[in-house]
């Protein structure tokens, strides 16, 4: 599952053209974002004022998104080990809070493009106020294999569930 | 002599202690942990466990051992008054897939004497959550504070 994973990854950089060159910063990946193989945006309206949207990004992103994961994947014939390192960063504003997500593989995969540094970049999340008390947010990532994410996000930007993604169920 | 080195060894693995050895708690049980699991699916499974680690004054750790938390509650006796490291761990795996991941959240605590603390540990469809509160009126919450926090408070 994972080796087919990484292969179709890998196929959809290099489809998309980013073969010599990934988004090298937040701005980069939103403006190649639309239109991107296996890359989806979504928005939705949570009822929080952006304050407190920026506030629960900057609590559980550290935390919860700043760490190294080992998996491991058996299947006959295979036997793989990942260890990934995600790291998150909050860039809060009064008038768009940020929240940056990427990707950096320790082990068992080529990198095809240069790597900026902390990672590859695979969410970029805007949250920009509609009204005193409504936050409109924003999220551009991975289309498949990161559900678990996405729902963790909406949970710290509606603030009806603080707690962390289990990393290791990426892919 | 040799043959029952390795017999006695065996029989530790067999026994499940390959490297996991089960926590010897202190008395008094201060950790009163409620525990909420589900994986979500059909096909795959987590299983929580707390890790106990001392602290010595240079911040290094020595493993104490393991607790599972199997259970809805469990209640755990670590030493008031001195900086343990606990280490909540989740494993899952699936079984079509055989895929295996754990993932952690760990934290410092230096439980006061007398003091109890409630600790609600779950892990649903995927997402994980630790919140440790010190019992009381309201109950105050523990924020989370890593091996860093160690090294600087030390460093002082």
């Amino acid at each position: 599952m994972l080796p087919r994973l990484a292969f179709l990854v890998t196929a959809a950089a290099l489809a998309a053209g980013c073969a010599t060159k990934a988004p090298q910063s937040a701005e980069e990946f939103r403006l190649m974002a639309p239109g991107a193989f296996m890359i989806k945006s979504e928005s939705y309206e949570v009822k929080r004022p952006l304050r407190e949207v920026a506030e629960s990004f900057r609590r559980r992103a550290p935390e919860c998104l700043n760490l190294t994961v080992r998996t491991t994947s058996q299947t006959p014939g295979s036997y793989q080990v990942l260890n990934t390192a995600y790291k998150s960063t909050v860039v809060p504003g009064a008038e768009r809070a940020e929240l940056h997500v990427q990707k950096s593989d320790l082990t068992g995969v080529i990198k095809v493009a240069k790597e900026p540094a902390g990672g590859y970049y695979i969410m970029v999340v805007d949250a920009t106020p509609v009204d005193r008390g409504r936050t409109r947010i924003q999220l551009i990532g991975p289309s498949r294999g990161y559900d678990v994410v996405w729902r963790a996000i909406r949970g710290w930007a509606t603030g009806e569930n603080l707690g962390c993604p289990d990393m290791t169920k990426i892919g | 002599m040799r043959a029952w080195a390795l017999v006695l060894c065996g029989a530790g693995l067999l026994a499940g202690c390959g490297g996991t050895i089960r926590y010897a708690e202190v008395a008094e049980k201060n950790l009163h942990i409620r525990i909420e699991t589900s994986s979500g699916s059909a096909f795959s499974s987590v299983k929580a466990a707390l890790g106990v680690h001392a602290v010595d004054a240079r911040c290094a750790l020595k493993y104490e051992g393991t607790v599972e938390l199997d259970r809805s509650q469990v209640e755990v006796g670590i030493p008031a008054g001195r900086l343990s490291y606990l280490v909540f761990e989740f494993a899952s795996s699936g079984f079509l897939a055989a895929r295996r991941g754990s993932i952690r959240h760990e934290t410092l605590l230096r439980p006061r004497a007398g003091q109890g603390y409630d600790i609600r540990v779950s892990y649903r469809n995927d997402i994980y959550e630790v919140v440790i509160r010190e019992r009381g009126s309201p109950g105050r919450e523990i924020g989370r504070a890593g091996l860093a926090a160690c090294i600087s408070h030390a460093k002082e």
